[in-house]
């Protein structure tokens, strides 16, 4: 590494960080419809900063204070490990990604500590929840990081993100969707973004990040101020109910990712990393441009959305999961054929695309408009740890295709598993919720699954099974409906659980 | 492999348990129990690299095993030298009546803070040293190697790193409660530092934890020769020049650049304080803001327990936590309680039925004991012709 390079990449390094902040302030202020502040804000805050003197509280020591300077060294240490001139990092070596982590990690320790040597139960609680946060994001961080190792037979950031990395989309596109999409959830999580935590809104959250600010600045009014600093959108004065609020949504917010939330903004901003989750897969698409990947980015789409559903506790958010899958997993006929459509394909899929997208969901939100309910509040397996339990189901379906004895000429060896995965998945949902109708979305997500097996057979599958099967599948979530509505009508609710308690 | 998998449920049970611990000492103890689980991780990719001839994981993962048994002698030494300083000047070791000690116990607090960011696999201490051996141990394997082998030490890699974060949590706890905030009793508030003598062990220790963080290479020297002799079957290979201990240079430098950039920027942050806008000396210190609530008491602090309630929400289905309290019923609650304790599953499901059993089986033994001496005889031939006839007869 030549010298001149190491002192661009350490330049870029120093100078470049406090402009994302800008970048974000900016984006956000124009989702909300304002123009928000100069990009260069963050900067004028430092320079602001640097200029205050501080003040300390008297129940501080040494660790107080040397919280920010540990973070800072040990953020800017891993950032010399990771390539960003083009060139390898100045500081490159086998192993390197590990350091890179558990720097992140000496951060983080700094942080927790400093928070908690101010001796308020307001910082001990964030404190808590940053290592509660750090030590759920750590096995996540590095199960992406195997898959980048296993990728690039390389521990060394240098080489994972180097050139290479080209050759990798193509090889492993599907795989580095799911990485990156992990590591944007990660991103929100360490950086306390909106669907997992939202600084701006609460109280105890706002506290650990002013202690990352306190020490810079001198009067404690004057960090009040709106106009006063900016830097990582901390803002204490508003109103209490909202904190409380958000302690209320705490038990959601652990799950990480697809956790419900009832606020406007979170769902917006959900819409927008599926959305950018989107644009990247028609980035990796051109770059790949085999119809593998289609196929393969179908299958996964197929696992990611039942795992969605079992995560939300939202009944019109799980019909409206089962109508996208139904509408994915319609074209995959479609994208498996290959050569030209023939008449019977065009009519499966349409056939598929009527009853599964339009007419089953349709259906279905009139039950829930009828009988008025939201939300399935009482599972029988909490979100978090049925998300758990998918995860365990999915490694299961991988590990049992494996030597499941296949049919020959399965179109993608991601098929079975796929397909077993949404079996199991939508297996769990039926028996985790309460809820009638969350429960018949089970069953039709189960109906994807067997559909997707169906899909790895479709050469010996004679089209007519197929209509018969979706015919099967619509009469039975017909007379599902009509039994929903009776239920509701005769007991003015419709939890499955209270049936037990009837006796003839 | 069976040794991997041992290795790893050992170790994630031991710090999930830790982390529920409310006494210093007993906290400790489970990260002892933790710490053996990730030794017996890199002795099992140790073992895999054996059988299947990969010298570069046998070899990283027999000196990750090796150099945290070295590293978790070092800073588990301290930790409890640490503790006993704690115990010696407070008269408890119960974190929840502790607190403020950094103020009272500097020297103590420098030491088991060191001690900690070691433990917890942090850099620039020693066991981030032997943790990143055995990761690179099984990163080799998991790119090099096949089967379950490669399964295991995918797996071994999560369990390594779940047990990281956990880990740090856990010592966040411990150091930020016994150490940091205001006194939570008033034994806490008369501690008092450890002795010169004691100072001097834990200084030692600390400057030896800190040693091996910044010069990975030499201890891996210093424990080559030993970790070759285990990879005996591979002797021809690992001679090979791209198995050296070399590999521990990178963090060698890493380490360094570390220690430096953080004392620089303490430097400019002191170079900085003294001129400030206004010019004037910094105001008197003042309390912690409390968002406008006048009467706080240490007492409302969070304390450890409630540090670790988040996580044992998380792992609530694994470690079934008994929670006893009352809730406040009226306005005016005369006294709400509440109690969690942690048992220990090794012990309720394994141990204890296990030693139950022993029990009962010897008082019907005892049976025996009241008969004739000549029937004793009799029984003790019988045994004997018995144990004959099935051994030595057919």
């Amino acid at each position: 590494v030549s010298i001149g390079t190491t002192i661009l990449h350490v330049a870029i390094l120093l100078t470049a960080p406090p402009l994302v902040g800008g970048i974000i302030a900016r984006t956000k202020a124009a989702f909300a419809g304002r123009r928000g502040p100069p990009l260069l804000q963050p900067y004028f805050d430092l320079v602001k900063l640097a200029r205050k003197g501080s003040v300390y509280s008297r129940t501080t020591t040494w660790v107080f204070r040397a919280g920010p300077v540990i973070a800072l060294a040990a953020t800017v240490t891993a950032g010399l490990l990771v390539p960003m001139t083009g060139a390898p990092a100045p500081l490159a070596f086998e192993g390197d990604v590990i350091l890179f982590a558990y720097l992140l990690g000496l951060a983080r320790f700094a942080t927790i500590l400093a928070a908690a040597d101010t001796g308020s139960s307001f910082e001990g609680m964030g404190a808590s929840r940053e290592a509660t946060f750090g030590a759920l994001a750590e096995p996540a961080l590095f199960a992406g990081i195997l898959v980048l190792a296993l990728g690039s037979k390389s521990l060394c950031l240098s080489t994972i993100l180097g050139p290479s990395l080209h050759a990798l989309w193509g090889a492993i596109g599907p795989a580095l969707v799911l990485v990156a999409v992990s590591f944007a959830i990660l991103l929100l999580v360490e950086n306390c973004r909106i669907p997992v935590d939202d600084p701006n809104t609460h109280l105890e959250l706002t506290m650990i990040h002013e202690v990352m600010v306190l020490p810079l600045c001198r009067d404690p009014r004057a960090a009040r101020a709106p106009d006063g600093l900016r830097r990582r959108g901390r803002r204490r004065g508003r109103p209490r109910g909202r904190s409380r609020r958000g302690r209320g949504r705490r038990r959601d917010r652990r799950v990480g990712d697809g956790a419900p939330q009832d606020e406007p903004r979170a769902r917006t901003d959900r819409r927008r990393s599926r959305a950018l989750d989107g644009c990247d897969r028609g980035a990796v698409h051109r770059r790949g441009g085999a119809m593998t990947f289609l196929t393969n980015s179908i299958l996964i789409a197929s696992v990611l959305l039942s795992v969605f559903a079992l995560g939300t506790s939202r009944v019109g958010m799980t019909i409206r999961i089962f109508a996208v899958q139904s509408f994915v997993l319609a074209a995959l006929p479609l994208v498996l054929r290959g050569g030209p459509l023939g008449f019977h394909e065009i009519l499966l899929a349409a056939g598929t695309v009527a009853i599964k997208v339009v007419l089953i969901p349709r259906l279905l939100f009139r039950a829930i408009r009828d009988v008025s309910i939201r939300r399935d509040v009482s599972p029988l397996i909490g979100y978090g740890s049925s998300l758990f339990a998918g995860a365990l189901l999915v490694v299961l379906a991988f590990a049992v295709s494996a030597s499941l004895p296949l049919p020959s000429g399965v179109a993608s060896p991601l098929l079975v598993p796929a397909s077993l995965s949404t079996l199991l998945l939508g297996l769990l949902l039926l028996i985790s919720r309460t809820k009638a109708v969350t429960q018949v979305v089970g069953y039709l997500v189960v109906e994807n699954g067997i559909f997707l097996f169906g899909t790895s057979l479709v050469v010996e599958m004679p089209t007519l099974v197929e209509m018969g099967i979706l015919l099967d599948v619509f009469v039975g979530v017909f007379v599902m409906g009509i039994v929903i509505f009776r239920i509701n009508r005769e007991f003015d609710h419709m939890d499955t659980h209270n049936l037990t308690a009837l006796r003839d | 492999m069976v040794v991997l998998a041992l290795g790893g449920i050992t170790a994630a049970l031991g710090v999930l348990y830790a982390l529920m611990q409310h006494d210093l000492k007993r906290l400790l103890a489970y990260h002892t129990v933790e710490n053996i689980g990730i030794i017996l991780l890199g002795i099992g990719i140790g073992m895999i690299g054996v059988r299947s001839g990969h010298p570069v994981v046998a070899m990283l993962g027999f000196a990750g095993a090796l150099l945290h048994m070295l590293n978790h002698a070092l800073f588990k030494a301290l930790l409890f030298l640490g503790a006993g300083s704690v115990v010696h000047a407070t008269g408890t070791g119960e974190m929840d009546a502790l607190g403020g000690l950094a103020r009272r116990m500097p020297w103590t607090a420098i030491a088991f803070l060191v001690g900690c960011v070691s433990i917890c696999a942090l850099p620039p201490g020693n066991g981030f040293v032997s943790e990143w051996s055995v990761y690179r141990a099984a990163f080799a394997e998991a790119t090099g190697g096949s089967g379950t082998d490669r399964v295991a030490c995918l797996l071994a890699v999560l369990a390594l790193a779940l047990i990281g974060g956990l880990a740090a949590a856990c010592f966040a706890k411990a150091f930020a409660t016994v150490f940091l905030g205001e006194p939570r009793s008033a034994r806490s508030a008369g501690g008092h530092d450890a002795p010169p003598a004691q100072r001097i062990a834990m200084a030692v220790l600390a400057s030896a934890c800190i040693a091996i963080g910044v010069f990975p290479h030499l201890a891996a020297r210093a424990v080559w020769p030993a970790v070759r002799q285990v990879g005996g079957p591979l002797a021809s290979a690992t001679d090979a020049p791209e198995v050296t201990p070399d590999w521990w240079r990178g963090i060698a430098t890493a380490a360094a650049i570390l220690l430096a950039l953080g004392i620089a920027v303490w430097l400019l942050r002191r170079a900085m304080r003294p001129g400030t806008a206004v010019g004037a000396a910094p105001a008197q210190p003042v309390a912690t803001w409390g968002c406008g609530y006048a009467a706080v008491s240490p007492r409302m602090q969070y304390t450890s327990s409630s540090f670790a309630t988040p996580l044992l929400g998380v792992f609530r289905l694994l470690l079934l936590p008994r929670v006893r309290r009352e809730r406040p019923a009226t306005a005016f609650p005369a006294s709400p309680t509440l109690h969690t304790s942690t048992p220990d599953m090794a012990e309720t499901v394994l141990y204890r039925p296990a030693f139950r059993g022993l029990v009962r089986g010897a008082e019907a033994l005892r049976v025996v004991q009241r008969i004739p001496v000549q029937a004793q005889a009799a029984l003790v031939m019988a045994t004997l012709a018995a144990l004959l006839l099935w051994k030595v007869a057919p």
